[in-house]
């Protein structure tokens, strides 16, 4: 019976979901025919290309970095506020959670556009440092790693934030209580206290946000410039390039680095609740 | 006999031979029980024994990997839950967040397809059977825990069930409405007539409530009998232990005559023991002797009347209607005896003081060593 | 306290760039700016007549509503199957039936690309909907699972013991409880599918067009006319409205229990 019901969905997502990157799979073992007039069968002369040009080994580099430095910001920025949300009494909870999932629900567009007034050369930003004399001429604070990495750290905080809350709001406040008693200042109780028993959420925020990163894609593209290449921008250029093949075999790269992460998370983060 | 629910509904219960295992775990082990209709029996035992996972058994909640379920004469084993017809009380009262307290209570008769117009008559007779007329349109969220396992128990009673199942329905509630309930749940099972299995872990409760009491221990039936029957004639030293308060002299026969049997005690005690039961008791078998603490005499030492052991007073226990005093023999077992707050001074004796004990004869029992 | 403030601080970073799109709908300016110098809704009115926009939104609404609908229909059976019986390999399965969440749209967009490339079905409407299915149904499958978790198992065990057969239990007890999870799942479902961009940008013609790839033709094209910013204003009062919603249905606290993963 169990099996009756599961049929549905599990052909639908074999169907639609196992098979297109099967697809992928097998395209990334071909050339394309111009590059291939020999017409030679399997191959992975894509992935030798993805490995051998330096170009691409720095797209892959530069797509770890960005996911690093995004991660670090996020996890910097997004702890404190965490540790608020966690610890704040109900009313005012219950308006700070909707402050922080409104921006998940907004299409990613839309922020991104914000972005772009805000930072364009005659955008809000440059518009009020020239005012206030800050500076001299406007900065360029789009189309490049700067832009890219405000717009991004803005699209993933609220996912730090609620898996560290998530974890803090399980340490007892007691315990914070007990130290204080015992003599700890505050930065004294994060460290040997808050820090050490939220490790399990930082795991797992870490592991979400760095996994949502390197697939980015949209921000970079309206937000970065020529030289922000990471890897999925990069496929999607092959693709408008239709170097398909190409592409599927970058495409294959991703996946497995996706995955790789999927798994780590899934066995850092227990769910609560479910399972 | 007729109820205001309608026909009667007795049905007897058997049980042969039930087993059932969870992993490495004996859940039920070769359990047999015959319930007769009408009849108001409990399964009594600590948390672990079986009781439950035997009432889910009966209710076709869980499969039995042996034996048969025989409800009304009918096996059951094959029949499915929602067939069974019989009623089930939880510990939570599992009512239906989403329904009204009438929408509760006429569930069964909904799902059966009954009438309209009956089942809103005969709702508000059960309702008014359990006292809760007018609540009809609350939620379960608004009741008193009281008024819920009231709403359960007319829930169960509407479907007009062969056999009610209650899964220590009174857990939840505190100790005077607990009281209070154990009484209107009697007098209803006794108006209606039905056939009850009661699930509980407290013995006091069972002794209340029951027609007779069976006594699980890891998976077995130690012992099926009237409440009398259970604490005056314990036959294992599980079933004396867990009822009531016990004491117990370990030791071996040395002796046997028509009287009875002699035993020594593991302190080197001599004591005589009616054996009333025809059983083959060899020399050198161990045994326990049990007795209870308000069956036991003090008297002060030196002087005549017959056997008795001495002990010294170790605490003297005031709890107004009784004096509990530990005492320690000379051969250094412990005894408890209560004796009745009847005369005046309340406390006759003082710690320290020397006694003997001793027991009218036939109010010690013999009990088969445990093992283990 | 220093935390308040800076939590205030990172509360207005992040709801910054949602009120400058918004905001700039209402400028009378023709160029984007915010704050816009003078306040007007006339961007509202050029919208509201631009053919592509109007053609989007419908669009927009159809397939999410259309997405919706399917993974709460395929869902809500798998959720019943995973919850029932401790399934072999259940871990592992709900794992990869949840996976659609985790792994990067962009991959998603290409295979399917190729995929309905190679299979025939060719770049269609029903091509979108099935990969809006694929990445909203863990949506609904999730909060379905968590709140049917957390039933009290008793409620349906006693239902059968009343006589009610498995499919009057489904019906009576165990749906109108499963419900809130049901509808917050399928909020989710909807705005995922109303707001993607990564994987429908590779699928979408100008026929099938929704609204967030029109919004981001015009980006990629430099144009950031407050039309945009008029646009965005739709979608964005919509969605909040849903997440409204949401909340009063399910509770926002329950999500975070969700969308921490």
């Amino acid at each position: 019976m169990p099996a009756l019901l599961l049929t549905p969905l599990l052909v639908f997502l074999l169907t639609f979901f196992v098979l297109p990157f099967g697809v992928i799979l097998v395209e990334s073992l071909y050339l394309s025919p111009l590059q291939n007039p020999a017409g030679v069968g399997l191959t992975f002369a894509n992935y030798a290309k993805a490995f051998g040009d330096a170009f691409y080994l720095r797209v892959l580099l530069q797509t770890v970095a960005l996911g690093v430095a995004v991660t670090a910001l996020a996890l910097v920025l997004g702890y404190p506020v965490a540790y608020f949300l966690a610890r704040t009494r109900s009313r005012r909870r219950h308006l700070l959670l909707f402050l922080v999932i409104s921006p998940l629900v907004v299409s990613i567009v839309i922020r991104s556009y914000g972005w772009m007034v805000l930072l364009g050369r005659a955008g809000t930003v440059n518009t009020v440092l020239l005012a206030l004399g800050l500076a001299e001429r406007p900065l360029p604070l789009m189309y490049n790693w700067f832009g890219v990495v405000v717009a991004l750290t803005h699209v993933l905080l609220p996912f730090m934030i609620l898996t560290l809350a998530s974890v803090i709001e399980g340490i007892p406040e007691s315990l914070e209580d007990t130290a204080a008693v015992l003599g700890a200042g505050w930065w004294s109780r994060f460290r040997h206290v808050i820090l050490p028993l939220s490790m399990e959420g930082v795991g797992a925020g870490v592991t979400l946000v760095f996994m949502l990163t390197i697939g980015s894609f949209v921000s970079i593209l309206l937000l970065g410039g020529s030289d922000t290449l990471v890897l999925p921008l990069l496929i999607y250029q092959q693709i408008i390039l239709l170097n398909n093949n190409f592409a599927a075999a970058l495409g294959m790269l991703l996946l497995v680095l996706s995955l790789a992460l999927l798994y780590a998370q899934a066995r850092l983060f227990r769910v609560r609740g479910a399972a | 006999m007729s109820t205001p629910l309608g026909r009667s509904t007795m049905a007897e219960v058997e049980l042969r031979g039930i087993a059932k295992r969870y992993g490495a775990v004996q859940a039920v082990a070769d359990l047999d029980l015959r319930i007769d209709p009408g009849q108001f029996v409990s399964l009594l035992g600590p948390s672990g024994c079986g009781k439950t996972t035997t009432l889910r058994i009966i209710a076709g909640l869980v499969r039995p990997d042996a034996g048969q379920v025989i409800i009304g004469g009918r096996v059951m084993n094959d029949v499915p839950v929602h067939h069974r017809g019989l009623g089930l009380v939880a510990q939570n009262y599992a009512l239906f967040p989403h329904m009204t307290v009438m929408e509760n209570v006429t569930f069964g008769l909904r799902m059966r397809r009954a009438a309209p117009a009956d089942i809103a008559r005969r709702a508000g007779e059960a309702l008014e059977m359990v006292r809760l007329s007018g609540l009809g349109d609350r939620y379960p969220r608004q009741l008193s825990g009281g008024q819920q396992q009231r709403v359960a128990l007319a829930r169960c009673l509407l479907v007009e069930p062969a056999v009610l199942l209650l899964d220590e329905p009174l857990g939840a509630l505190d100790k005077k409405l607990r009281e209070a309930m154990q009484v209107e749940l009697k007098s209803l099972q006794r108006q209606v007539g039905i056939t009850a299995i009661f699930v509980t872990h407290d013995q006091e409760e069972a002794l209340t409530l029951s027609d007779r009491i069976a006594v699980m221990h890891q998976g077995r039936i130690q012992q099926v009998g009237a409440p009398h029957e259970i604490y005056e004639t314990p036959r294992t030293r599980f079933v004396a232990d867990f009822i009531g308060v016990c004491n117990f002299l370990e030791g071996k026969v040395i002796g046997r005559d028509a009287a009875g049997v002699t035993i020594r005690t593991d302190g080197g005690a001599l004591v005589s023991i009616a054996a009333d039961e025809a059983r083959a008791l060899t020399e050198g078998t161990r045994v326990v002797a049990a007795v209870r603490p308000e069956k036991l005499t003090l008297r002060a030492p030196g002087g005549s009347s017959g056997p008795g052991l001495s002990a010294r007073v170790e605490a003297v226990v005031y709890v107004g209607t009784a004096v509990h005093y530990h005492l320690r023999l000379a051969t250094g077992e412990r005894l408890i005896a209560y004796r009745q707050n009847d005369a005046a001074p309340a406390v006759a004796l003082a710690t320290g003081s020397d006694v003997v004990v001793s027991w009218a004869p036939g109010t010690a029992r013999l009990l088969p060593e445990e093992s283990g | 306290m220093i935390l308040r403030l800076y939590c205030a601080a990172v509360f207005a970073f992040l709801s910054l760039p949602i009120v400058v799109a918004v905001g700039v709908a209402f400028g009378s300016d023709k160029i984007a700016r915010f704050p816009p110098t003078a306040l007007s809704l006339r961007w509202f009115g050029v919208a509201l007549s631009n053919p592509t926009f109007i053609t989007a939104l419908g669009n927009s609404v159809v397939l999410a509503t259309l997405t919706t609908l399917l993974t709460v229909v395929i869902g809500l059976p798998a959720a019943t199957a995973l919850v029932r019986r401790r399934l072999p390999g259940q871990s592992l399965l709900e794992t990869f039936l949840l996976s659609p969440l985790s792994l990067p749209g962009v991959l998603f967009g290409v295979a399917m690309l190729f995929f309905l490339g190679a299979s025939g079905f060719g770049l269609t409407g029903w091509g979108i909907l099935a990969a809006h299915v694929v990445i909203a149904v863990p949506y609904v499958l999730r909060t379905t699972l968590a709140v049917y978790r957390g039933l009290d198992r008793g409620l349906e065990e006693t239902a059968g013991v009343l006589g009610a057969s498995p499919w009057q239990t489904f019906w009576h007890v165990t749906l109108p409880l499963l419900r809130p999870g049901l509808v917050a799942g399928g909020l989710f479902a909807f705005l995922t599918s109303f707001d993607n961009v990564p994987v429908s940008i590779f699928l979408t013609t100008a026929r099938t067009t929704t609204l967030p790839v029109t919004i981001m033709s015009y980006l990629v094209n430099q144009d950031f006319d407050p039309i945009v910013g008029a646009i965005s204003a739709v979608q964005v009062a919509l969605v909040l409205g849903l997440l409204v919603l949401l909340d009063r249905i399910y509770g926002i606290g329950q999500i975070t229990s969700l969308s921490g993963q």
